[in-house]
């Protein structure tokens, strides 16, 4: 199916070479609360973000090297696009789909299901919470629905913002060669591109957080994306990692300045490698925590703690949306429990962050001490303490 | 009078995984002004989870340095120069 852009492009500073793109919503959204009975308790506008899915879909087709992205000429479009349910009727959708193209080009379309709007779906049942519509701890289901923008006011703006399309700094390379070197750590899906981390980088991220004790430390990962044709597929290559200077730690909090960015962005010049962010890496002192929140448990009740274990917090999520919005982007977490040091990789995976599994590129000198972390992101269960 | 034109420009996020194009960036625009816009065109939000303003600064790349927000687009931005947009932004463990 050929590709019909809706909207209109304009020329930008950068000259006519330079490729322009934008995500188009003709809908709001809006999230209906009932009961588990089916009884409807409220229903909340949500302001969805779509920037991840919209990158979901583009990396699924850069990563099947389809005409919708290595064809196009043109500034490319991405369109949602509500998916109607089947029983309910309008406006609810069952999901929505995410097209992306360029005119004259075949198009490449995802489909996500509602479970996209559960982060919005948990913020708004804190409001009603707050509202008494709901009372803490209560269980509910939650209904989509899609309403066509009408009218909407075009606000005069004193300046002139559009997003410009970075076409992905790929290598050529075969994957299998990183593959050999490697060995694999948690689960590996299909459905994620393949991350490799060098050894060292996971014993420096051990070391930093070691030395950090009971403060939080961390850092950026750097490296190059790889192209397979072959496959064809992409793969994710960390060369390093750059500790995060002039970050602010503490016991559970750990703060990128923009000195920071300024002096990753500084050492990545430095290197003159090529290299660009991947993702970051931060660490949490679980073992301290439990040293003094869980003073009073026992050591075996200690143990398998949420707050000792591995986690990405609400705020891990957030930075992550905020700075790594690209699909191949990833966080790992190196957590120092009672145990020693467990490590996660996270990533995006259907236009949400859940834990992945990837590849150590090992270092044949030494042992590897990595031992996995298995955590539950979504349900944030280390935030509901014992005590 | 002196007629000061506006100034077209591009920026990037922390990561440089996002990038825009400003055009008509007005000559007498504050950089304040400027950076919220490009916060909101790069998803940075206003605000932390804590609901705390989020404190953005931006780095000229041409001069190495973050820029004041009260200084004057005029000022010190030149045509097609690259600024950095740079967060100040918590990850977190648990709740505090």
């Amino acid at each position: 199916m050929q590709f019909k852009p809706p909207g209109v492009t304009r020329a930008a500073p950068g000259g006519p070479t330079e490729k322009h793109f934008m995500i188009i919503n003709h809908h709001t959204y809006s999230l209906e609360y009932r009961d588990l009975g089916g009884r409807r308790l409220a229903q909340l506008a949500a302001e969805i973000n779509f920037e991840p899915a919209s990158e979901c879909t583009t990396l699924a087709a850069q990563r099947k090297a389809h005409p919708s992205v290595t064809q196009a000429r043109r500034n490319t479009t991405t369109i949602i696009e509500p998916i109607p349910h089947s029983t309910a009727g309008s406006p609810y959708v069952s999901g929505f789909a995410v097209k992306i193209g360029a005119e004259g080009i075949e198009s490449f379309s995802r489909e996500f299901p509602t479970s996209y709007f559960r982060a919005a779906a948990h913020a708004g049942s804190a409001a009603l919470v707050k509202k008494g519509v709901m009372k803490e701890g209560d269980r509910f289901h939650y209904l989509v629905a899609a309403h066509p923008q009408v009218g909407a006011l075009t606000e005069k703006r004193r300046m002139i913002v559009q997003q410009i399309e970075q076409p992905l700094p790929l290598r050529d390379g075969k994957l299998a060669e990183f593959t050999k070197q490697s060995v694999p750590f948690g689960e590996l899906l299909e459905v994620d591109p393949p991350v490799y981390l060098p050894q060292e980088v996971i014993e420096q991220a051990n070391a930093l957080t070691e030395r950090a004790r009971d403060k939080e430390t961390g850092g950026i990962l750097i490296g190059h994306l790889y192209q397979d044709s072959s496959i064809p597929d992409i793969g994710v290559v960390v060369t390093a990692q750059i500790p995060a200077r002039h970050a602010q730690g503490k016991s559970t909090e750990l703060t990128f300045t923009p000195k920071t960015w300024a002096a990753v962005r500084d050492q990545i010049a430095l290197r003159d490698r090529g290299e660009i962010m991947l993702g970051w890496w931060h660490s949490h002192p679980g073992r301290y925590w439990a040293a003094t929140t869980c003073a009073k448990c026992p050591p075996e009740r200690r143990r398998v703690c949420p707050i000792s274990s591995n986690f990405f917090s609400a705020h891990d999520e957030n930075l992550h949306e905020k700075i790594y919005p690209k699909a191949y982007s990833v966080a790992l977490v190196v957590t120092n429990t009672e145990e020693g040091l467990r490590q996660a990789l996270y990533g995006w995976r259907d236009g949400r962050i859940q834990q992945r599994g990837f590849f150590i590129q090992r270092n044949q000198d030494r042992p590897l001490t990595a031992i996995e972390a298995v955590a539950t992101p979504e349900d944030h269960d280390h935030e509901k303490t014992c005590t | 009078m002196i007629q000061l034109s506006n100034i077209s420009i591009t920026a990037s996020d922390p990561s440089g995984q996002r990038r825009v194009a400003v055009e008509d960036v007005p000559a007498d625009s504050s950089i304040g002004e400027l950076i919220d816009r490009l916060s909101g065109a790069m998803n940075l939000g206003t605000s932390d989870r804590r609901g705390r303003p989020l404190t953005v600064q931006a780095r000229l790349e041409r001069e190495g340095r973050h820029l004041h927000r009260s200084e004057r687009a005029q000022d010190c931005l030149k045509p097609g120069d690259h600024l950095v947009v740079h967060p100040k932004i918590a990850a977190g463990g648990r709740r505090a």
